[in-house]
């Protein structure tokens, strides 16, 4: 069960912070508060640099028998570091997730730029430590509606709870706001070719829309062969597997376990066209 | 009409490089002085000492003049000298943290130099060189390199195939350890009492022991007798222990603490059996630590 004994002061940690490069993603509302287990994602322009200033304003409690755990990538463009109350404790009590770079995301790709973006539109949110007030970063409002739509496309599927990301940013975008919203995701990321499973939920249902739209073609190998062979592309390809392929588009492209996404479909129904996409399968398959 | 002239609003990054000084035979006696005059510059961090005794002097000054911009037969007038000095010499290999970099010379001689190495290299072979009526001679005690090629071409000459990548890549950027620890993604940070940590000491031929920091020559340096550091180095120093370490540098670090109560970086130990770690980085921290009584230690253990 969560508890919010806390043991960490983060005003005190941020406050100390407050010259350095970073944002905090998607801030908790309880913000100094915290409850055990739980974690903040920062962006920060110098990742090893900022992490080292976090470790050293830990050291205090580690001193009073905490202990800490780091670990980063190869780049030290993700930076973890854990928390814990006791030096023998199994259990975490607080995570610094700290990025010098947008996390790769599988749906979408987004550009290098648009992190230092981030950083250089940053919002800033008046607290208080002591009784003196200090700077906590945060995105701008559009960049925190953008980075939670992003996130709710990445996992909406497997984490049902992400729905809240689309309801904030659905209500904070206001008529004026969404075109600069769409400009600037826009702008910065572009929609990957998706990997589904065949046997996820999403996939048995693309899976029967997909061999509908094909049965609608009407096409069947030979098309596609002489289709591969107009293209330039497929005449060696046409040439080895005519002994070997006893069987039709539609049932090679059900044999396999991953299909691909929504971009292939499109294609697919569009009768008389057979896409790259379909190509580069049917190729790979053999 | 009054000349517009461009305000310069920031000062431009500085270029790093890495370099090295040699230290020729006849100028060993000065070793210490020249280490301390090199620790002295802002410009240079001392990245490792390396003691080398080539078989032949002549062969090895032809080495060391095969990346020289100088054409030979000027060089071999201006290092005969050297054929008469003692066949042992001193790598000092630097980080230059200000490569100060200008074409020098006409002609056949023109060469780019950092004026920062020239400098403190002028400055040595003054005080250092041996005189001939009260001046200096030619007869120069200290060569320095021109170019980073240099220095990557001693060091795989000397066995560090990897030359000066060796210096470049920190083994983990968070805590920056030294570059000859072996590189690491993972570690914990947790306090642990004194006797929780033990120092590898060189006992013998290239034989490692583990003793509590109460035993080490550092320790005991401190507490007791500066001699005991003094011939530990003196024995391995430049061949078994090339990290930048003198007996200077532990009395400012003793200094240093006394006047701040903390290091800024911690001790870094692997982790061996019964609850004991043994430290990788940090014996002269630990040592100055137990001497002013600290028996609580903020140790980083590397996992992985």
């Amino acid at each position: 069960m969560k508890s919010t004994n806390n043991m960490l002061n983060l005003n005190e940690i941020f406050s100390k912070l407050e010259s350095e490069s970073y944002v905090i993603i998607k801030l908790d509302p309880n913000f100094p508060k915290y409850n055990t287990y739980s974690d903040i994602d920062i962006f920060a322009a110098d990742p090893a640099n900022f992490s080292r200033k976090i470790l050293s304003l830990l050291n205090q409690y580690v001193e009073r028998g905490g202990k800490v755990e780091v670990s980063n990538n190869d780049t030290t463009t993700h930076i973890q570091i854990d928390f814990y109350k006791n030096v023998d404790d199994a259990k975490l009590d607080y995570k610094f997730d700290i990025w010098g770079e947008f996390p790769r995301l599988k749906k979408v790709s987004i550009k290098d730029a648009y992190f230092y973006s981030i950083l250089e539109q940053k919002g800033t949110i008046k607290k208080t430590h002591n009784k003196v007030s200090y700077n906590l970063y945060v995105p701008s409002e559009l960049d925190e509606n953008i980075t939670r739509y992003l996130e709710y496309i990445e996992y909406y599927e497997q984490r049902p709870d992400k729905i809240k990301h689309l309801d904030y940013v659905l209500k904070n975008l206001t008529e004026e706001t969404s075109l600069e919203f769409f400009n600037r995701l826009h702008l910065y990321t572009k929609l990957n070719l998706l990997e589904v499973p065949a046997d996820s939920h999403f996939g048995r249902s693309m899976l029967q829309e997909y061999n509908e739209g094909l049965s609608r073609t009407e096409k069947g190998i030979v098309d596609v062969k002489i289709e591969l062979a107009q293209q330039q592309e497929g005449l060696e390809v046409l040439s080895r597997e005519t002994k070997e392929l006893k069987t039709n588009v539609k049932s090679v492209l059900d044999f396999t376990n991953i299909i691909r996404g929504s971009s292939t479909l499109r294609y697919i129904l569009r009768p008389g066209q057979l896409p790259k996409a379909i190509v580069r399968k049917i190729k790979r398959l053999f | 009409m009054k000349e517009k002239r461009l305000t310069v609003v920031r000062e431009l990054p500085k270029r790093t490089r890495f370099d090295f000084f040699l230290i020729w035979g006849h100028g060993l006696q000065y070793k210490e002085e020249i280490i301390q005059r090199i620790n002295a510059s802002d410009d240079f961090v001392i990245l490792k000492v390396v003691e080398h005794n080539p078989e032949n002097i002549s062969s090895f000054v032809d080495v060391i003049y095969s990346h020289d911009y100088a054409p030979r037969q000027h060089l071999a007038a201006k290092t005969e000298y050297l054929l008469q000095t003692p066949s042992k010499v001193l790598f000092v290999f630097v980080k230059n943290n200000d490569a100060y970099e200008e074409y020098l010379g006409q002609g056949e001689f023109r060469h780019i130099e950092c004026l920062n190495i020239k400098r403190l290299k002028e400055s040595i072979r003054n005080e250092f060189n041996p005189k001939v009526d009260g001046k200096r001679s030619e007869n120069h005690v200290v060569h320095a390199s021109d170019n980073e090629l240099q220095t990557d071409f001693i060091l795989k000459y000397l066995g560090y195939n990897m030359g000066i990548n060796i210096f470049s890549e920190s083994p983990n950027k968070i805590i920056n350890p030294p570059y000859h620890i072996k590189r690491f993604n993972k570690f914990e940070i947790k306090e642990v009492n004194a006797d929780q940590l033990l120092c590898s000491i060189i006992v013998g031929n290239k034989v490692t022991e583990q003793v509590k920091i109460e035993d080490t020559p550092h320790y005991k340096a401190l507490a007791e007798d500066p001699r005991f550091y003094s011939e530990y180095y003196d024995k391995y120093g430049g061949t078994l222990l090339t990290d930048n370490h003198s007996f200077q540098k532990l009395l400012a670090l003793k200094e240093a603490y006394k006047k701040y109560k903390v290091f800024d970086s911690y001790i870094l130990v692997r982790p061996i059996k019964d609850d004991k770690y043994v430290v990788v980085d940090g014996v002269h921290r630990s040592s100055v630590l137990r001497y002013n009584q600290v028996d609580k230690f903020l140790i980083a253990i590397i996992k992985s």
